[in-house]
């Protein structure tokens, strides 16, 4: 298991959450990854990098994020392991 | 057995049908997936391609021919890959095949992109520089991107990237002809390296993601040209097809389309294909002298073929729709329907195409299951694929809840549908096992890129079905139709004089005939051909074996005759009936006539006592719902898996689970006095 945290820190008084927290509509940056490294790879190789901007299309079981153009599906064990920070 | 060619060290040889040219240059075609990579592939090369394994993997590729001007390019088309670096099969692959280590370097590299996804997709073309392999850029679905209102600078692009970049709409064939052409030129090129004046170097920014986000901001224009683009159909279908009940109805719905297309659309050409071969048999036997060489013509050659060529509707029709439905863009939303369920028994939400078509049969439901990215879930659904009560075993269960439940239609039934939920109950609890044993390790969690929603490829889905087929006939076709000839030989062999009882039946028929009474002079002739037909079985190879292997099988109730019957259905399930229509004497194996019926349930032992009692028959039905009894299906679960081990421990643990679920059926019933 592999936890990779982003360099930058989170905003002053926005603590990271788990995606899982999030409800649709919200866009967040991805801090930190609690995967396997072959999970964390590919999450990467589709654009979920570190701080990278995404936006909750849909929340709950499958989590749907979309990274710039491209849409992922997440399983809720997946999307419980990544932690990530609300934006504005 | 492999598919690659012999030399198999090397990438596969050229595609039947054409002259090999050594110097063909080899040109790769490579992309993320859901690119329009293989349709691209299928604009370059047509019908002109086949399908191989990568050496030493179960990762297969298609290689085929393109005649561009005067030339024939060699193309092969590469597995889709997110990045070279990542560990995934995929990623190694195409690592290998771009380095040469898989046989010849490529020449080329084509590297298809999705214009409406720019950004993800340009991280290959930078990884494919480092490697120093020529590219050109296929700039594919513009059609799609120009209608979000994304606009292309091609020169500026081309620039920035150093390799000529060609707009493509690979479903239309837009762009293919030019693409043809940058492939000759970089090619005359040769080793000379293209100006690289203005091409912005991914080396010099911190992340590939900065550069690519620099790139598209240089060479894309329009409202849209970088951030998050909203879509509101995209979004609402989502919703609808991922809702844990309407996702749930509506991919019942699907598939219920799907099951009820491939049973009743492919069981036209089924029939026509089996009347086909029936009347070249007769055909074939009508010109042939009786004995050993039209047997082995009728019997083994054209029985042979006709057991390998029945499969291929199911095999293209299903690819057909598969194609399609994956297409659409469907299919990623449905996985994810299903992992909700599968994951619990440690299958992967796209297990679900490989086990729902296994219902129909699992030949074509087991080579399906190259879409399941893991192998360790990969191996997990082609080990239980075959415990899903396919249609081979339909008339097997008609015929023994008949004689289960004679009296009660109603009770008959419901034992009908008993067996499909016992064989779909023991597939998920042999998974759930086989991740905590010898496939130890959850299933992989479901990561998976949405792709966009569209029209399918109904040029894309024909060829798919075609290439399937072809790629079957050439591997599976020809062991299966080596075993049944195998399988003939054992029935067939040793040939015995008819019995005593036989010879004086056609006797009395040839002097009936001559007496003016040919009804009844056939109907005789009828009962000393069905004497001969059951003295030759019991007199066969495999009756003996099935008088030696008889007290096996006699905790589970069966005498010689049903042993006979289960290890000839060994070949194919539907066998069963008609051997014990035979054994039995019941003048015919329609099992729906019930003058059949009743002389096969009265039909007796050696000894004396009934055949089909009600626990045998139980245990006969418990047998048939587990047991591993396709060849055909070991010898694709042989090309899927790569080994012939995994084929050997199907065999093994089905044959085990079968006779120990009829075992205690049988004794079990006996003892509770339901004989």
């Amino acid at each position: 298991m592999k936890t990779v945290s982003s360099p930058s820190r989170p905003s002053p008084g926005l603590a990271p959450i788990h995606l899982t927290e999030l409800t649709a509509g919200v866009e967040a940056r991805l801090h930190a990854v609690q995967l396997g490294d072959e999970d964390f790879a590919l999450l990467e190789a589709l654009g979920m990098t570190r701080s990278c901007r995404f936006r909750v299309c849909k929340a709950g079981d499958p989590w749907i994020v979309q990274v710039r153009e491209t849409r992922i599906g997440l399983a809720d064990s997946v999307a419980r392991r990544l932690l990530v920070v609300p934006q504005a | 057995m492999s598919l690659a060619s012999p030399s198999s060290d090397r990438m596969p040889a050229s595609p039947p049908g054409v002259p090999p040219a050594p110097e063909s240059p080899r040109v790769a075609l490579l992309g993320n997936p859901n690119t329009g990579k293989t349709t691209l592939f299928n604009r370059l090369c047509g019908v002109m391609s086949k399908t191989a394994n990568f050496p030493g993997t179960t990762t297969r590729s298609r290689i085929g021919r393109c005649v561009a001007g005067e030339r024939t390019l060699e193309v092969v088309d590469l597995p889709g890959a997110y990045r070279l670096s990542l560990g995934l099969p995929e990623s190694k692959v195409c690592r290998a095949a771009l380095l040469g280590e898989a046989g010849r370097r490529p020449d080329l590299a084509v590297v298809v992109l999705d214009a409406t996804n720019l950004a993800r997709n340009l991280i290959l073309l930078a990884e494919l520089a480092e490697l120093g392999v020529p590219a050109i850029a296929a700039l594919n679905m513009v059609d799609l991107a120009q209608q979000r209102g994304l606009t292309f600078d091609r020169a500026r692009l081309s620039e920035l990237l150093g390799c000529p970049v060609v707009p493509v709409v690979a479903r239309r064939g837009d762009g293919v002809p030019e693409l043809r052409e940058a492939i000759l030129e970089m090619l005359d090129r040769g080793s000379a390296p293209a100006p690289d004046q203005g091409r912005l170097d991914p080396q010099s920014f911190p992340s590939l993601e900065d550069w690519t986000e620099h790139v598209v901001a240089q060479g894309v224009g329009g409202r849209r040209a970088v951030g998050a683009a909203l879509d509101t159909v995209t979004e609402r279908l989502d919703q609808a097809f991922t809702h844990p009940l309407l996702g749930t109805l509506v991919f019942l719905g699907v598939m219920a389309g799907l099951f009820w297309t491939l049973f009743v659309l492919a069981s036209v050409p089924m029939d026509l294909i089996e009347a086909t071969f029936r009347h070249l048999g007769d055909w074939t036997a009508a010109r042939i002298p009786p004995g050993a060489v039209r047997d082995l013509l009728v019997q083994g050659v054209i029985g042979g073929i006709a057991g390998s060529v029945v499969f291929l509707p199911q095999i293209c029709l299903l690819f057909f729709l598969l194609s399609l439905l994956e297409d659409t863009g469907y299919l990623a939303r449905a996985a994810f329907v299903m992992d909700r369920l599968l994951c619990r028994f440690g299958l992967p939400g796209h297990a679900f195409v490989p086990l729902l078509s296994s219902h129909a049969c699992a030949v074509p439901g087991i080579l399906s299951t190259p879409l399941i990215p893991d192998r360790q879930d990969r191996l997990t659904t082609i080990l239980v694929a075959p415990l899903m009560s396919c249609s081979a075993r339909v008339p097997v269960y008609v015929f023994l809840t008949s004689l289960l439940f004679a009296d009660s239609p109603l009770l008959a039934g419901l034992a009908f549908s008993g067996c499909y939920l016992l064989g779909a109950t023991a597939a998920l609890v042999t998974a759930a096992i086989t991740r905590r044993t010898i496939l130890r390790g959850p299933s992989r969690p479901m990561v998976l890129e949405l792709p966009s929603y569209k029209a399918p490829s109904l040029r894309n889905a024909l060829l798919i079905a075609f290439h399937q087929g072809v790629s079957f006939l050439r591997t599976a076709g020809t062991v299966i139709m080596a075993i049944c000839l195998v399988m003939w030989w054992l029935s067939a062999y040793p040939r015995t004089e008819p019995p005593a009882a036989a010879v004086a039946l056609q006797r009395q028929a040839v002097a009936l005939e001559g007496l003016g009474q040919p009804e009844r002079a056939a109907e005789l002739s009828r009962q000393a051909d069905l004497l001969t037909s059951r003295h030759a079985q019991a007199q066969s190879f495999a009756g003996r074996l099935g008088r030696t292997i008889e007290p096996v099988f006699a905790p589970l109730g069966y005498d010689w005759q049903l042993t006979v019957g289960v290890l000839t259905s060994f070949l194919a399930r539907e066998v069963f009936v008609s051997t014990m229509a035979v054994l039995l004497q019941a003048g015919s194996d329609d099992v729906e006539s019930a003058g059949v019926l009743s002389r096969i349930r009265t039909a007796r032992r050696d000894d004396g006592r009934p055949i089909f009692t009600r626990a045998t028959s139980a245990s006969l039905l418990v047998f048939f719902v587990l047991a591993m009894q396709c060849l055909s299906t070991l010898v694709v679960t042989r090309r899927e898996s790569g080994s012939w081990r995994w084929a050997a421990l199907q065999l093994g643990y089905m044959t085990t689970l079968a006779y120990l679920l009829a075992f205690a059926t049988f004794q079990g019933l006996q003892k509770l006095g339901i004989a």
